[in-house]
């Protein structure tokens, strides 16, 4: 699995991020472009829901534009952007109070107020991995999406998530292990 | 067995060097429950990778760019990008000739065009005179360039002059320099004597 986050390299993104902060707003389509998938991935992993995701990844884009100017060059603009979409996941997440079971998980994916034949195809569609990742604690599961999905080190994570790389790797730890038992009962993993 | 486990979990963090990593698979495949671990662990991450990543819908980009906030940029900044922005020149071949032939026409007119001039009338009163012609600084004082014809004692010439300001002398019988009498204005030529001065305008 390729890690989209390194195809545009540095000096590009922050050619890109002048020609925005220049005015040419047409630019910000680029990193539109080359980072919705990351963004639409961290964000539909951790909240479970197309459409809650859509709305945050789109929130994240916009939000990032209007802080362009504050962005610290020292930093990948997918690192920053991965902080806000899991900022905003946290948000929702919160808002949620999200202390749902397992087999309650597509209730708790439901950002709106979707109709009844919506949540059972939902529930159908639901992967099971989808549903062990949502049995995980957030802080366990953001681990988890950026090391084996996103493939990012954990010196990456720790600047997204805001936590030291011994700590992470602890989350990742009881993450594994927490997921190889949700997938173990769905008889998915042996 | 604990210390074992951390090892598996090193092993997935990717925190081994190569070396060593080959070390510790051959002591896993020695040991059936570490193994069992092993491969239950890396089978739940199998999965994940097997989910992948997911793409947002089509339309996402536009949808966001439609949604961003207009850019306040300074009035410096919006002729910088007026005169600096990229843009994309599409065209065809019956345009470009037509542009082509606006072009060439353009700079046709604009070589042969001629400078505007207005026909200045210069007379003198001289019945007696045989021959009488003007010299000045619009035929660079040549005596015998500017020839006046004669009607009813009256000598008179019309000459297509640009604007400005010309000195001239009228010269009688191709001998006599004589200044214009009936001149707008006079000036002095260096020389003792007054030239007539004409002034020339739209």
């Amino acid at each position: 699995m390729g890690n989209i986050m390194n195809t545009m390299t540095h000096q590009e993104e922050h050619d890109v991020i002048d020609r925005c902060l220049k005015g040419d707003d047409e630019a910000y389509a680029v990193l539109v472009d080359h980072y919705k998938v990351l963004a639409y991935t961290l964000a539909f992993r951790m909240l479970g829901d197309a459409d809650c995701a859509n709305d945050v990844a789109q929130d994240s884009f916009l939000a990032a534009y209007e802080g362009l100017d504050r962005f610290r060059r020292m930093a990948k603009f997918s690192t920053w952007l991965a902080t806000i979409v899991l900022n905003k996941c946290r948000d929702r997440l919160r808002s949620r109070r999200e202390t749902v079971p397992i087999d309650d998980v597509t209730e708790v994916r439901s950002c709106g107020a979707p109709d009844p034949e919506a949540l059972a195809n939902a529930h159908e569609r639901t992967s099971a991995l989808q549903q062990a990742l949502a049995a995980l604690a957030p802080v366990d599961r953001e681990v988890i999406i950026l090391k084996h999905l996103e493939e990012l080190a954990y010196e990456e994570i720790a600047m997204i998530v805001g936590a030291s790389v011994p700590a992470l790797k602890v989350r990742a730890h009881r993450a594994r292990e927490k997921l190889r038992e949700s997938l173990e009962k769905q008889g998915v993993a042996s | 067995m604990k210390n074992d486990l951390s090892i598996i979990h090193q092993l997935l963090d990717g925190d081994l060097p190569p070396e060593e990593r080959d070390h510790v698979l051959h002591q896993i495949q020695k040991d059936p429950v570490l193994l069992a671990e092993y491969q239950a662990l890396a089978e739940t991450l199998g999965a994940l990778g097997r989910e992948g990543r997911t793409a947002p819908a089509p339309g996402f980009t536009r949808s966001v760019m439609g949604k961003l906030p207009r850019r306040r940029t300074t009035l410096f900044g919006r002729i910088r990008k007026f005169f600096f922005a990229s843009r994309m020149l599409r065209w065809n071949l019956a345009s470009a000739v037509a542009a082509l032939l606006i072009v060439t026409l353009a700079v046709t007119m604009l070589l042969t065009r001629k400078p505007e001039q207005v026909i200045v009338r210069l007379d003198l009163q001289a019945p007696n005179a045989r021959q009488v012609a003007v010299a000045g600084d619009f035929n660079k004082w040549d005596s015998t360039a500017g020839v006046m014809t004669r009607k009813n004692g009256t000598w008179t010439i019309e000459l297509p002059l640009r604007p400005g300001v010309y000195a001239y002398m009228f010269i009688v019988n191709n001998e006599q320099w004589i200044t214009d009498p009936g001149a707008e204005a006079y000036r002095d030529d260096g020389f003792g004597n007054r030239n007539a001065v004409v002034r020339v305008k739209i």
